[in-house]
């Protein structure tokens, strides 16, 4: 019960898509249609059975995020949809747990909908309720953000504020768009199959190999989750991009990025953002505020490397998962105090000649490749047994 | 005018054939086993 990108009844959809939403130009028609596709797709990747279970739990968040949204009981609403869905999720990471409370048969569920995704998309709209930026969702509005059939396999992690601030009606595409959007599936199919399958079987030995290949290995091995992660984003954008459903962005050439921050404004964007939006403004905001805005600089390192850590086990409640956040978050703190002493010790001219210097730029960019891939190799034995 | 449509008709014809390229290789993968289930996380 997992999403099949490569199964017929997928690509059904995606045509079905095409072929409902792009006459329809009014706009609460087409927000019911893509539900009621999302809801279909949703009815045939579980059966009737979890889907009716799936339907009761947007249920159940749609009445404690109207809830949160009022003004007497909001604590409470909020309270009580994040203990849910925090226990959902650590279910989901830990099936074990789930089992021994005789929970076990909601863990497939919860990995066929991609629930880490999900989860973070609930703490987005439970935050904009909560603060009220926006009014609760309605119930289309829920199915369509929280479960959108391009996005569901792995992302991209879309923020509230954006899926609300997209355009109601998309305008057509041209010709030349239409071919782009294909373009970029097929170059998402194409990596994944092709590229990313080949780097495996050529230079991927799991770790048997020793000695001087495992240098090697740990490189392709970055590689190879660069090609077949970004393959899921590749096809997931071009498809919003065809059916008019925004996507956002999740990679941009993370090979070329000069140092741990850069780097995650090009790999895995979406969750980038949603770490800062959620995790590190609030952090930042709340021991500067402590501090009476003192000491400004180590507030903002010390709010990077508690919110980086804390991803690593959203990837994964394990330790191998937990060390990758941990390096993540030493890497960017480092990175930041770095930044600082540089700009203090060359001042602004400096720092623009320090920036336009090619060694300086290779040298960095390898730098920062090697860092995330040895990050990448210390979980290795985690993504090795799936 | 004609010259203009025939360089951008020969650019998309470019691009489709790209496309069938990769297409091929795809279904040429998919043939040997390769999968697109993705696990979840």
């Amino acid at each position: 019960m997992v999403v099949d990108l490569a199964s017929l009844k997928f690509w059904l959809f995606v045509v079905v898509g095409l072929l409902v939403l792009t006459p329809l130009t009014h706009a609460a028609a087409r927000r019911t249609v893509w539900a009621g596709l999302n809801l279909a797709f949703l009815f045939v990747l579980m059966g009737h059975h979890g889907f009716l279970i799936v339907l009761a739990a947007l249920a159940v968040l749609y009445v404690l995020l109207q809830a949160a949204g009022k003004s007497g009981p909001r604590p409470a609403a909020v309270a009580v949809t994040l203990t849910i869905c925090g226990l959902l999720f650590v279910f989901h990471k830990l099936p074990w747990i789930a089992d021994r409370i005789h929970a076990g048969r909601f863990s497939p569920l919860l990995t066929a909908i991609g629930y880490s995704y999900v989860f973070l998309r609930i703490i987005d709209v439970l935050r904009a309720t909560w603060e009220s930026r926006t009014p609760p969702p309605t119930p289309i509005q829920l199915v369509n953000y929280l479960t959108p059939f391009n996005m569901l396999a792995a992302g991209p992690i879309q923020a509230w504020d954006e899926f609300v601030a997209q355009p109601p009606v998309p305008d057509a595409l041209t010709f030349d768009q239409s071919l782009t959007m294909i373009e970029r599936i097929v170059h998402g199919l194409f990596k994944k199959y092709v590229l990313a399958y080949a780097v495996k079987a050529i230079f991927i030995t799991d770790g048997r190999a020793g000695g001087w290949y495992r240098l090697v290995e740990m490189n392709m091995m970055y590689i190879w989750l660069f090609l077949d992660f970004s393959a899921y984003s590749d096809i997931a954008v071009g498809i919003g991009g065809l059916l008019g459903v925004a996507t956002p962005e999740n990679f941009n050439k993370p090979f070329i990025a000069r140092n741990i921050t850069d780097f995650w404004e090009r790999w895995h964007i979406s969750l980038s953002m949603w770490v800062r939006r959620n995790l590190f403004f609030p952090i930042q905001i709340a021991l500067v505020r402590r501090t009476q805005g003192r000491h400004a600089l180590a507030c903002a390192t010390f709010a990077i490397f508690v919110a980086f850590t804390l991803i690593g086990f959203w990837h994964g409640l394990t330790l191998p998962f937990f060390e990758w956040g941990l390096l993540q978050g030493i890497g960017l703190a480092v990175c930041n105090l770095y930044r600082y002493r540089l700009k203090k010790q060359l001042g602004t001219k400096g720092v623009a000649r320090y920036m336009a210097s090619w060694p300086i730029f290779i040298m960095a960019v390898v730098v920062t490749f090697e860092f995330e891939a040895f990050t990448i190799m210390v979980q290795f034995s985690h993504w090795g047994h799936g | 005018m004609n010259h203009l449509s025939a360089k951008i008709l020969a650019r998309h014809a470019l691009r489709l054939l790209w496309i069938a390229v990769r297409l091929a290789a795809v279904f040429v993968m998919m043939r040997q086993g390769a999968t697109f289930v993705y696990q979840g996380f």
